[in-house]
Formats: structure tokens, C-alpha cells, sequence
């Protein structure tokens, strides 16, 4: 019961990380129509960046600190470069452009930090554990993920609603010409959306950082269920990302742990252990798929 | 009694907050041209939208040829013999002009799961494909790229595709858009040519080609129909006159 | 077809030319490895035209295509090693190292996984169908790599290569030809496809599915079909890879392995048939030169991708046969 309870935060913390990445994602899909495989690549840079400083400083806030301006400067930078001559172009140019783009920076990160993988540590004021539930120890680290997750999603909550600049965003997904129209300078709102959605991907590889390993690659490998999670939610929708996310997570996470389990009451032990991993790792494509069927734009389109 | 052809009962269709057909009911009778007008806003696409499929209606009935057909997806009503054409231009723009109307002739000649036979030797589809163009008058025009023709070209060929498969039925979207008064001239005959052959449900702002067309016509402001007539009763219905045609919009192009 | 004196006729002469004599001119030169190094050439060339059907005709854009290159590999992979292993494969029948049989089997078993992906993924258009291609590739990458039975991560050895008939695969050259043959007669085919009545409707279906819809066609029927023809050819690809690498691997389906055939096509030029077959060659050459230079030529790639996707859109094959009409 612990440990389901434990697998269930687990799922928590890697549904917090897929929010992250899949709310910039589908906030600059929505906003601008643009699909940009390169997305895990400033995951990577939020990463390889934070483990750096942290490594040379002793610090995991400085490397944070560090981190997000990289990953969102950077971003605007890419923005201004290419993606400005992509807005206009089909989708396959963008996803021609942006893979390129991976091969780019993948290749970059290699050249600047070597092929050997980076590690991070858990800062040291996190890491201890905290009882949630006395008797279930549960690692600090992992719960700072789920909230700064919270804090994340209540944020852009309140930038999206209360603010100036979430209003503008929020219309420039709905008419582009319009607040165009009206005075507001579309150049720089795309800019600025861009650079806020590598910043969340930024943030999402720093706390990723001290769990998973930090080598070239590695956006590509949230990238895909971060796509998966924007089409389960629904493009452009933020509320669909955030409960895709979590649907993903905990699928993901409880079946790795679970489905080998269950087919044991099945088949025979080894038969069950080599099937229950299959079929995990192919659990949210399944998930995906059997969403698809029933609602094939996602549970929360966005209309336009 | 006339022959009724299609006959729309109470469709209605919401978007979101806006109720953009609200119990439309439609009768068009075979052999008619049947035009549909109201202020920009109307409904008129989007009724057209539900009759041929592109959107479903939320409620309502659709009776064409002794089958309501109001849940069909779009290609089986085409089959059927419902043809459309459509406001905006919508033609292949990287094909001939034969090659645009080869496709609408196609549609009706069977399946398509044919590999083999290049189309350039398919003396089925190339003659039937021939006899079409000649129909929308656009034989000289055959072998060029769609995107290189004139405006009034296109609106042709856009009109000689839902021509080309004979349908039974033609709903046409404002064919004359944006035309000077020799291209409306050219589509005026081209559609007055074609009442024995399909009956027609027009949307148009040129009020000269309506009142010169029209058998009847209906009336469609803010999703409702106002009134259906003869373009007699029309012209001299008070609440037309003030709802449409007294404050005539001058951009009668869409 | 044009005739043999425009451009593209002569590029196609050309080709047809350089491809038939590379084996005896490299024996000559005493380059055997060369044979080796084009049938590779030759074999992504096929998978690249199969991309080229659903991509550059149908206007279907797949980041998958990859998992039907690999499903190929590994039907030709099962056969081998069940026949290796002496032990039953599939319903008692046991394996073979018969090309007759895995070949077509390797093409049947990627249709098959090309239909069901298809009939997924063709419900959604634009965004979501990128999307779900690459994702419906990665959950098979994972998959196979958790199949420990058939090596899993490390992939799957073939003894040797398949028998076809009288030929002797063994052989570099005879193997070089069969690939030839493979891909002379896929171009063939894909030829006649794109110019009868279903390429037409293909074509529409790529410029205006609305309007093709409003005529009458049921557009994700045609899709389907497409998509699983383009499968099969890939799949066809994987058989000859497995054979010519003699070793399967899941790597094969990666997504970024979808990427580079994706790039193949655009390069060689999109919607063109013979574009892809350009691009291949250009693409893996280039590869090879490169890489003895540096090994992060990789970082060069990137960016000349993106100059080609931003300013030579229509590909070598367009460069080269500019002004012709589309689809040669």
C-alpha cells in the first residue's frame, strides 16, 4: 500500500515535469500555429546548463538561477533567427526546420560538454524526506517538483486571466489580426510567448536534472510524451495539458508498476515480468489511441 | 403538386454562443432556382454547410429523395447528387484545368482504387471530362494550371465542378463573388442553362441576377427565415424591404 | 513521361547508368567496398520513395515511417532466428532464411501495422497526425526494446543472408543488383500509381481534401490505402537492410531514423519519385565525407537543413529539372 502510494507521487512528479514541458509546447503551438520538435532541446539546455553552474558553484540554486534565463534567451534567440520565417511556411517545414534544429543543438552539446553524461545532485536542503503520510517516507526533492509544479500552473493561472499580457496572449490566440489591429505588437508578443514556453522546458530539465541523467538526447525522449500529452489534452488548451499530464504520469508510472504484477495472477512469473514491461512502456500510446478513438481532437480542444 | 427535391425541416445549429440557424425550414422544388439572400451574417453558408454536410445540423431533418440525409457524412450526399460550390474559390490550384474537372467527373464513375491505367489514356474519364468542360464553357482554358486563370476563370471552374457530376441537386455559394458585370453576364446564361438539368439553391448579393433568376426566394436574416416567395412577393414585402433591400449594402461582393 | 532529351530524362539516363555500372567499375578499381556502401544507397533510396507517396503525393506528414523500415527488418529478423534457433514462430510454423517467403512476409507484416497506425492516426489531420505518427513509431522502438527474447536493445544477429532462389546473396554483388531490382521495380510501380486514377485522387485529396470531399470521394479511404502501400515499400526496404547488415536492431524505428528518410525526401526533392532516390545518394555520401572529417559533422547538418527547407524547397531534383512539370 506505501509503495502504491509512493508509485502514485512518482506519477504526480513526472506528471508535474510533462506539465511543464506540454504547457510551453501547446501554449506556442496555440499562440502561433508553429510546431517546434526542438522543444526538448531547451530542456536540455535548462539542464546541461543548470548541472554546470551547480557543478563549479556548489550551488543547485545558482544552476537554477543560472538555467532559466539560458533556456528562455536562447529561445528568443532561436525565435528570432528561424522561427520568424517559419510562421508563414506549411507544417512540414517547421517540422523539417525544427528537427534541424535538434540535430543542431544535440550536436552542440556534444562538441561543448563531451559525450559523457553530467550529474546533478540533489541539493542538499532537499535531500532529506518528508512523511506525507507518517510511515511513507517520501524524498523532498520529488515533492519540491509536484510544488513548484502547483506554483507554476497557479501562476500561469493568474498571468493568463489577471494580467495585461496574458489577455494579449489569450487574444492572439484567438484573432492574430486582430490585436495586430489593435496597436499590439505581435513581433514581440510571439517573442516573449516563445521565451516563456523554453523557460517552463528549461525548468522542467533542471529539476529533471538530479533525477534522470543530463546528456544530449535527452529532450527527445520527454519530447514524445510531451506530444502525447498535448494530443490527449487537446492543442492549445493549458487546463488539458495540466490534466493529460497527470493522466500520463500516473498511466505511465503506476503501469511499470503495476502490470507486471497483475499478469503474475496470469502467467507464469517470467512470462508476466517480460509482457508487464512491454505492455508499460506501450500503456500511454494505448491511452492515446484509445482517447483518439473517442474524441480525435483531444479532450479539450480549443475551437479556431 | 410540384415535385419536391429537398425539403429542410427545422435545422438549427449553435455555435458556442451564437445560434447561427435557428428552425430554418427549406423547400426546393425540382426544376426551380431557388435563391436564398440576406444581410452579410445571415446564415446563408452555413445553412448551405448543413445542407451539404461540411457541418452537421444539431437538430433537425434533411429530406432529400425520400431519405433524410441530415447525418450522412459530406462525400455520400455528393454521391447522391448533391453538388456545391463554394464562396471562397476552393479548385486545385496545382492541377489543369482538366485535370480539376477529371477529378469531379471521377467521383461518379466508381470507386477509385484503380492502380494501373494512367488517366491521361482513360477514354472513359477524358471524355466525360471533355463533355463537362464544354458545359462550363472552359474547352480553351483546359490545359492550363488552375492557379494561372482569371478570378471570373476560377469562379467558373469552381462552378464547373460541382457541375460535372450531374447532380440532381446544386447549391451554389455566391458564384458571381466578386466578378465584373461581364463575368456575372457569363454566369447569369451558364446557370439559367442549366434549369433543365439540375435544380438549383443559389446564395447571391447581385440582386440583378437574383430577381433575373429566381423562381423563388427566401428570405434569411439572423439564422431565421424571414419570408418565402415569388420575387414579386419579395420585392414588395415591407419587412424585406427593410431588413435587406432598403439599406442596400453597397459591397455586394462578399 | 517526358521524353528522353529533357532534363529529367537524361538525369534519370544518367542514373540508371552510374547505378548499373558501379559494381564492375569499383571491382575494376579495386573499391569492392563500395558495391556494399551504394546498396545501402539503393535500399534507403526505396524506403525514401515510399515516404515520398504519402509525403510529397498525398501530403500526409509521417514521423513515423521509420517503425515500417523496422518492422520489415524484424519480420525478416523473427524468420531468421526462429529457423536459427530451430524452434516455432508463429501458430507451430517454424523459421525460415527463405527470401521468398520473409520478404514478402516482412512487406505483409508492415502493411499490416501500417493499416492499423493509419486507421488511427488518419482520423486526426495536420498537428495531431504529425504528432501521433512519431509517438505510434516510439511506442514500437520501446517495445522492441523490451522483447529481450529477440535481443532486445542489443538486436538480433542473422546468420547469413536469405536465399532467393538460384542467387547467391552472400555475394556483394549479386546482392547490390537485387536491390537495384527492388527499387527499379517499386519506382515502376509507385509510377503508375501516382499517374492512374487512385494517384489522382491522391493528389486532390494533398491540394484540397474539402473540396474532394465535397465531390464525393470518402478522402480517408484513399489515405489508408496509401498509407499502407508507402508501409509495405518501406517494409520491403527493412526486409533488404536486415540482409545487407545481417543484423536487426531496434534503432532501426527511432524516430530520429524517420527523420533522416524524411530529410532524404526533401533533399532529393518532394513529390517527384526519383527525387527521393537523389537525395538518398547525396544524403548518405555526404554522411560518409563528412564524418571522416569530423564526427559532430552532425552539428553542420542541422543548420544546412534549415537553409534547405527555407530556401531550396523543391529539392536537388527541382534544382536540377527546374521548370518541368511535377510528378515525372
Amino acid at each position: 500500500m506505501l509503495l502504491f502510494i509512493e508509485q502514485i507521487l512518482n506519477g504526480l512528479q513526472l506528471g508535474i515535469t510533462l506539465f511543464l514541458m506540454s504547457a510551453g509546447l501547446t501554449l506556442i503551438f496555440g499562440i502561433m500555429r508553429i510546431i517546434n520538435l526542438a522543444h526538448g532541446s531547451f530542456y536540455m539546455i535548462g539542464a546541461y546548463v543548470a548541472a554546470t553552474v551547480a557543478s563549479y558553484s556548489g550551488s543547485f540554486l545558482l544552476g537554477l538561477l543560472a538555467a532559466l534565463p539560458a533556456a528562455a534567451l536562447t529561445g528568443m534567440l532561436v525565435e528570432m533567427i528561424v522561427f520568424r520565417k517559419l510562421y508563414q511556411r506549411d507544417h512540414l517545414d517547421q517540422v523539417l526546420a525544427t528537427f534541424g534544429l535538434i540535430l543542431f543543438f544535440n550536436e552542440l552539446t556534444r562538441i561543448i560538454w563531451g559525450r559523457q553524461p553530467l550529474f546533478m545532485d540533489v541539493p542538499s536542503w532537499l535531500s532529506g524526506t518528508v512523511e506525507l503520510i507518517p510511515g511513507a517516507p517520501y524524498p523532498a526533492y520529488r515533492l519540491a517538483i509536484i510544488v513548484v509544479g502547483i506554483i507554476v500552473a497557479l501562476s500561469l493561472y493568474l498571468l493568463f486571466t489577471r494580467t495585461r499580457l496574458g489577455m494579449q496572449i489569450r487574444a492572439g490566440a484567438a484573432n492574430r489580426e486582430m490585436i495586430a489591429a489593435l496597436g499590439v505588437n505581435i513581433k514581440l508578443l510571439n517573442t516573449l510567448v516563445f521565451g516563456l514556453g523554453t523557460l517552463l522546458a528549461g525548468l522542467a530539465g533542471v529539476m529533471a536534472g538530479p533525477i534522470l541523467a543530463v546528456e544530449a538526447g535527452m529532450g527527445e525522449s520527454i519530447l514524445i510524451m510531451t506530444f502525447v500529452v498535448i494530443v490527449i489534452g487537446g492543442i492549445g488548451s493549458i487546463r488539458g495539458a495540466m490534466i493529460a499530464a497527470l493522466l500520463v504520469g500516473l498511466v505511465d508510472t503506476l503501469g511499470r508498476f503495476l502490470l507486471p504484477e497483475l499478469l503474475r495472477l496470469f502467467l507464469p512469473a517470467a512470462t508476466a515480468d517480460g509482457a508487464g514491461i512491454s505492455l508499460a512502456s506501450m500503456s500511454v500510446y494505448i491511452l492515446m489511441a484509445a482517447i483518439l478513438i473517442w474524441r480525435p481532437r483531444g479532450l479539450f480542444p480549443v475551437q479556431g | 403538386m410540384t415535385d419536391v427535391l429537398l425539403q429542410a425541416k427545422s435545422l438549427c445549429k449553435t455555435f458556442g454562443a451564437v445560434q447561427a440557424t435557428n428552425k430554418v425550414s427549406l423547400e426546393l422544388r425540382k426544376g426551380e432556382i431557388h435563391a436564398l439572400i440576406g444581410p452579410n451574417g445571415a446564415g446563408k453558408t452555413t445553412l448551405i454547410k448543413q445542407l451539404s454536410g461540411e457541418i452537421l445540423a444539431d437538430s433537425g431533418e434533411i429530406w432529400f429523395r425520400g431519405k433524410n440525409i441530415a447525418s450522412l457524412p459530406m462525400h455520400h450526399r455528393a454521391l447522391l447528387g448533391i453538388g456545391r460550390s463554394f464562396q471562397i474559390t476552393s479548385v486545385f490550384d496545382d492541377l489543369s484545368v482538366r485535370e480539376n474537372i477529371a477529378l469531379a467527373v471521377q467521383a461518379h464513375q466508381g470507386h477509385s482504387f484503380r492502380f494501373w491505367k494512367s488517366v491521361d489514356d482513360d477514354k472513359h474519364l477524358q471524355h466525360a471530362t471533355s463533355q463537362a468542360l464544354s458545359q462550363c464553357g472552359l474547352e480553351e482554358r483546359a490545359a492550363e494550371v488552375a492557379s494561372s486563370l482569371s478570378h471570373g476563370e476560377k469562379r467558373q471552374l469552381d462552378v464547373g465542378m460541382a457541375l460535372a457530376g450531374n447532380p440532381d441537386l446544386l447549391l451554389l455559394d455566391e458564384p458571381m463573388a466578386g466578378m465584373g458585370p461581364g463575368g456575372t453576364m457569363k454566369m447569369t446564361e451558364l446557370i439559367q442553362g442549366l434549369k433543365n438539368q439540375a435544380s438549383i439553391l443559389l446564395i447571391e448579393h447581385d440582386m440583378q441576377a437574383v430577381f433575373a433568376l429566381a423562381d423563388r426566394i427566401t428570405v434569411l436574416v439572423y439564422g431565421e427565415v424571414l419570408v418565402t416567395g415569388t420575387p414579386d412577393e419579395i420585392r414588395n414585402h415591407p419587412e424585406v424591404q427593410s431588413a435587406y433591400l432598403g439599406d442596400r449594402n453597397p459591397d455586394a461582393a462578399a | 513521361m517526358a521524353g528522353l532529351k529533357s532534363r529529367s530524362g537524361i538525369l534519370l539516363l544518367l542514373a540508371a547508368l552510374f547505378f548499373v555500372l558501379l559494381p564492375p567499375v569499383s571491382s575494376m578499381l579495386g573499391e569492392e567496398y563500395l558495391i556494399s556502401f551504394f546498396s545501402r544507397i539503393l535500399i534507403y533510396a526505396l524506403a525514401a520513395v515510399s515516404l515520398d507517396l504519402i509525403l510529397g503525393y498525398g501530403g500526409m506528414v509521417s514521423l513515423g515511417h521509420a517503425a515500417f523500415f523496422g518492422m520489415g527488418a524484424y519480420g525478416v529478423g523473427f524468420l531468421a532466428f526462429h529457423y536459427q534457433e530451430s524452434t516455432p514462430f508463429l501458430f507451430g510454423i517454424g523459421g525460415t532464411t527463405n527470401a521468398l517467403f520473409s520478404w514478402p512476409f516482412a512487406m505483409f507484416f508492415s502493411a499490416i501495422l501500417a493499416a492499423i497506425i493509419g486507421a488511427l492516426s488518419l482520423r486526426t489531420s495536420g498537428v495531431y497526425f504529425i504528432m501521433i505518427t512519431l509517438a505510434f513509431a516510439q511506442m514500437l522502438y520501446y517495445l522492441f526494446i523490451s522483447l529481450e527474447a529477440y535481443g532486445g536493445d542489443d538486436g538480433l544477429s542473422l546468420w547469413s543472408r536469405n536465399t532467393l532462389g538460384p542467387l547467391d546473396l552472400s555475394d556483394d554483388t549479386v546482392f547490390y543488383y537485387v536491390c537495384m531490382a527492388a527499387l527499379c521495380a517499386f519506382l515502376f510501380l509507385s509510377w503508375r500509381l501516382v499517374h492512374s486514377r487512385f494517384g489522382q485522387v491522391i493528389r486532390g485529396i494533398k491540394e484540397n481534401e474539402l473540396r474532394m470531399q465535397t465531390l464525393g470521394y470518402a478522402t480517408w479511404r484513399y489515405q489508408l490505402v496509401c498509407f499502407i502501400i508507402a508501409g509495405a515499400g518501406a517494409g520491403l526496404a527493412g526486409a533488404l537492410m536486415a540482409n545487407q547488415s545481417e543484423f536487426v536492431s531496434p534503432g532501426l524505428m527511432h524516430w530520429t531514423h524517420s527523420g533522416e528518410i524524411l530529410v532524404m525526401v526533401l533533399l532529393g526533392g518532394m513529390g517527384t519519385l526519383f527525387g527521393p532516390v537523389l537525395g538518398a545518394t547525396v544524403f548518405l555520401l555526404m554522411e560518409d565525407i563528412l564524418a571522416a572529417y569530423t564526427e559532430h559533422w552532425m552539428v553542420f547538418l542541422g543548420p544546412f537543413l534549415i537553409i534547405i527547407v527555407l530556401f531550396a524547397r523543391r529539392g536537388l531534383y527541382g534544382l536540377i529539372v527546374k521548370g518541368e512539370k511535377d510528378g515525372d
